[in-house]
């Protein structure tokens, strides 16, 4: 039987790319440096190769400066850790227009390879269309934050789950949409089960929910083409998850490097 | 002028509803407003045929006071509404359509009925509403609106309820040319009317009360809340309504 | 050696759950070279009368009783309970007592409770009280949307002075903080497990703060989680080998009393 150091190996010896992480801000409104120091120093331990990083406002209704001033730290974090940290730009779809400029700057100036969108709009939400559509033209994904949380009082009233992915992506099927954190707490079979039939919703697998069969089902119903690896704070989780999982070798080790987002990524190296 | 775009009257003993209106508009200085009879949430087919005749019959004697709409309730028999359509529309007396909440205007059933407004240029108001709790059945929301709007270019859409549908649901509606929103109804909490006029602009504003639910007064009061040049007030107190409701050509 | 003192037997009413029954369990562990599992009966939690549950999972884990341990579920809002928690102890050899707030209708507070985990005391034996046993983010619109009170479970802990008590599957690196004063006062020990405490941030190291190691043991959730999560946290924890080894068994030998 393998030990558990070799099961490890996985991760050292295969390319992980990491589609859901953060950098965060500290008190005083500024770049966390010492908590993207360890974010990095952490992967590397773990055998992570890329961070797919992003910083949204998790509370409230940002406007658009606030968004801007947050993609500018995911870029100097990109700076302090080239080829390690990618950018992916979060904005406030409710200022459409200053959305779709933040936007372009951040894919065409600053090398971001994506959005990422947070609990402000349903992803299905008529005023995310500008978004969704800046996207389409750019060619990247769009990583929305996601769950259907059961327990009450409800704390999120705009998180998308599931079926407002399905919504979207039915009348966008160009987009590419990532539902994020598939293990990041709530019905997780209820979103599955939305979002099954759509070849242009992926997901990632971060999240602190380790249930098992939790990959199991996942791939039963999205396929390991659909799937890609993140952690979203939650390393033990995540790398828990993809190992006890009964999947085979070569696809836990296709959600580790997901071959199909690869293009963006590549797109983001070149800045 | 002053015409608020948004006023019920119940159709049984209406005559008398209608009294009582003419003198709220008086006692509010509004000079016109929407004459929307109400008959019910879902109307039985002969509904359309008697509403038409009640407009006919009010417009003979008070056609200063009011600006006739015909309420659809889009569950009926297809056949039935385009008679309507093509009866009180068509030949007047009625200039716009109401909707109330009883379809999601997005649905396919409600296509044919936006294609026949959308070819004859007939405005409809519909009820619009983002609810977290007590959502009616059929009730629309602004991302109804959107898909209608979307799908129906050429459609005049007057989304009702301006705080009903909030921040969100003006978001929604805004990239929309065709779609106003009116300022009737709910609680006039600040903020959402300014919020309205900087993303939609004057234009696209109509003043309505959704009296009898919202008295006219306080309505009023909240169009004069907000800082902006008196030209862009006279636009939503009633030249956007002239402007819309003028334009359907009775036969 | 590995001492594992959070597993389930028995049926999960809210989705299919595999590796349920004492066979497969036992198999499950031997795949994780985990020596020994404290397991109590997820049907018990769900049964109007749990001594329905104790006494099937007794049954069922007999051919394993050199690997498994089984807890007791004990309602103490229910008739007779003082009863049952004494047969569960002396008769049917059950190592200590689980407590659900959320499933049951008690609070913590509440004098039967108290004299539950007083009982608990004076016989020997462990309570362990999980925050919960699935997150209630994914809950069953028919299950619980409640977890472990916080302060509920230190007033406990501070009206059971004598006896022991495990807390997993939460964020007990925040409860070992909260208690840490009251505990301290305390002939019994609170211990806590690691199931939702990530050791590649603050998390783990403001447990070990907060705990120590000597307070620190292993749950995996088994069969309901993965267990590859608790052995990667193993892998990369920042302990010595000594701190290591109280984590995983040398805790969890001393509460169950073994040699």
């Amino acid at each position: 039987m393998q030990s558990f150091a070799e099961k490890l190996k996985i991760f050292k010896n295969n390319k992980v790319v990491n589609w859901h992480e953060h950098v965060w801000t500290d008190a005083k409104g500024n770049l966390n440096i010492p908590e993207a120091d360890l974010l990095v120093e952490s992967a590397k331990k773990a055998g992570m190769d890329v961070l797919v990083c992003s910083l949204p406002v998790t509370r409230g209704n940002p406007e658009p400066g606030i968004c801007r001033k947050y993609n500018d730290y995911v870029y100097e974090a990109m700076q302090r850790y080239p080829g390690i940290i990618q950018g992916m730009c979060y904005v406030n779809p409710g200022y459409a227009k200053e959305a779709c400029l933040e936007i372009e700057r951040c894919v065409k100036e600053l090398g971001f390879i994506g959005v990422k969108l947070y609990n402000q709009y349903f992803i299905s939400d008529p005023a995310v269309h500008s978004v969704i559509e800046k996207c389409i033209e750019l060619d990247i994904p769009i990583l929305e934050h996601a769950g259907r949380d059961n327990s009450l009082p409800v704390s999120q009233p705009f998180i998308s789950d599931g079926t407002h992915f399905a919504k979207a992506a039915e009348k966008y099927p160009e987009a590419l949409f990532i539902y994020a954190h598939i293990g990041g707490g709530g019905d997780y079979h209820w979103s599955l089960k939305a979002i099954a039939d759509y070849p242009n919703v992926f997901l990632d697998i971060s999240g602190s929910i380790y249930d098992e069969d939790l990959i199991e089902e996942t791939v039963r119903k999205m396929g390991v083409e659909r799937v890609m690896f993140g952690t979203d704070g939650s390393f033990s989780s995540s790398m828990g998850k993809l190992l006890g999982c009964k999947l085979s070798e070569a696809e836990k080790i296709a959600i580790l490097n997901n071959k199909h987002m690869e293009r963006y990524l590549e797109r983001g190296m070149k800045k | 002028m002053i015409i608020d775009c948004h006023w019920h009257v119940y159709f049984d003993h209406y005559e008398k509803n209608i009294e009582k209106s003419i003198n709220d508009l008086k006692r509010c200085h509004i000079d016109k407003c929407a004459l929307m009879f109400y008959q019910g949430l879902y109307q039985k087919d002969e509904d359309l045929q008697l509403q038409g005749q009640a407009l006919r019959e009010v417009m003979k004697v008070h056609k200063d006071h009011f600006v006739p709409f015909l309420v659809i309730d889009p569950n009926v028999d297809f056949g039935i509404i385009k008679e309507g359509v093509e009866e009180y529309l068509l030949k007047g007396p009625a200039v716009a359509v109401k909707i109330h909440h009883s379809m999601k205007v997005d649905r396919k059933k409600f296509e044919p009925v936006a294609d026949l407004l959308s070819l004859h240029g007939i405005p409809v108001l519909i009820h619009c509403w983002y609810k977290t709790v007590q959502e009616y059945e059929n009730e629309s929301d602004p991302s109804n609106i959107a898909n209608l709007a979307a799908k129906f270019p050429d459609l005049n859409i007057i989304m009702a309820h301006i705080t009903g549908c909030g921040y969100r649901g003006l978001q929604d509606v805004a990239k929309y040319p065709n779609v106003y929103v009116d300022t009737s109804g709910s609680q006039p909490e600040d903020g959402f009317f300014q919020y309205g006029l900087d993303l939609l602009g004057a234009k696209r504003i109509l003043f309505g009360s959704d009296f009898p639910g919202r008295d006219p007064a306080t309505q009023l009061g909240r169009i004069y809340s907000v800082d902006m040049c008196e030209d862009d007030r006279k636009l939503i107190l009633g030249g956007n309504a002239v402007r819309l409701l003028g334009g359907v050509s009775h036969g | 050696m590995i001492i594992d003192l959070c597993g389930y037997l028995g049926h999960w009413p809210f989705r299919k759950i595999n590796n349920n029954d004492a066979q497969s369990f036992v198999k499950v562990m031997d795949e994780y070279k985990i020596n020994m599992s404290v397991v109590s009966s997820l049907n018990a939690v769900f049964y109007k009368d749990t001594m329905q549950g104790n006494e099937e999972i007794t049954q069922d884990i007999k051919p394993y009783s050199d690997r498994l341990v089984a807890f007791s579920v004990i309602n103490p809002a229910y008739p007779a309970w003082e009863k049952d928690f004494a047969t569960c102890i002396e008769k049917l050899g059950m190592k200590g007592v689980m407590m659900f707030p959320y499933y049951h209708p008690y609070r913590l507070t509440e004098a039967n409770a108290v004299k539950l985990a007083n009982l608990a005391g004076e016989a020997g034996v462990p309570v362990h009280i999980p925050v919960s046993i699935i997150n209630v983010r994914q809950r069953h619109w028919m299950d619980t949307n409640d977890v472990l009170n916080t302060g509920d479970f230190i007033s406990l802990i501070k009206n059971a002075p004598n006896t022991d008590f495990i807390v997993s599957n939460g964020a007990t690196n925040a409860i070992a903080s909260a208690a840490k004063d009251v505990d301290s006062k305390r002939k019994g020990k609170v211990y806590y497990d690691i199931q939702r405490v990530e050791v590649f941030n603050p998390a783990f190291d403001s447990l070990m703060k907060a705990a120590g190691p000597e307070q620190i043991v292993f749950g995996t959730g088994n069969p309901l989680q993965y267990l590859d999560t608790q052995f990667v946290k193993l892998q990369y924890m920042n302990v010595t080998d000594e701190q290591k080894d109280m984590i995983t068994y040398k805790n969890a030998a001393k509460l169950l009393k073994l040699n």
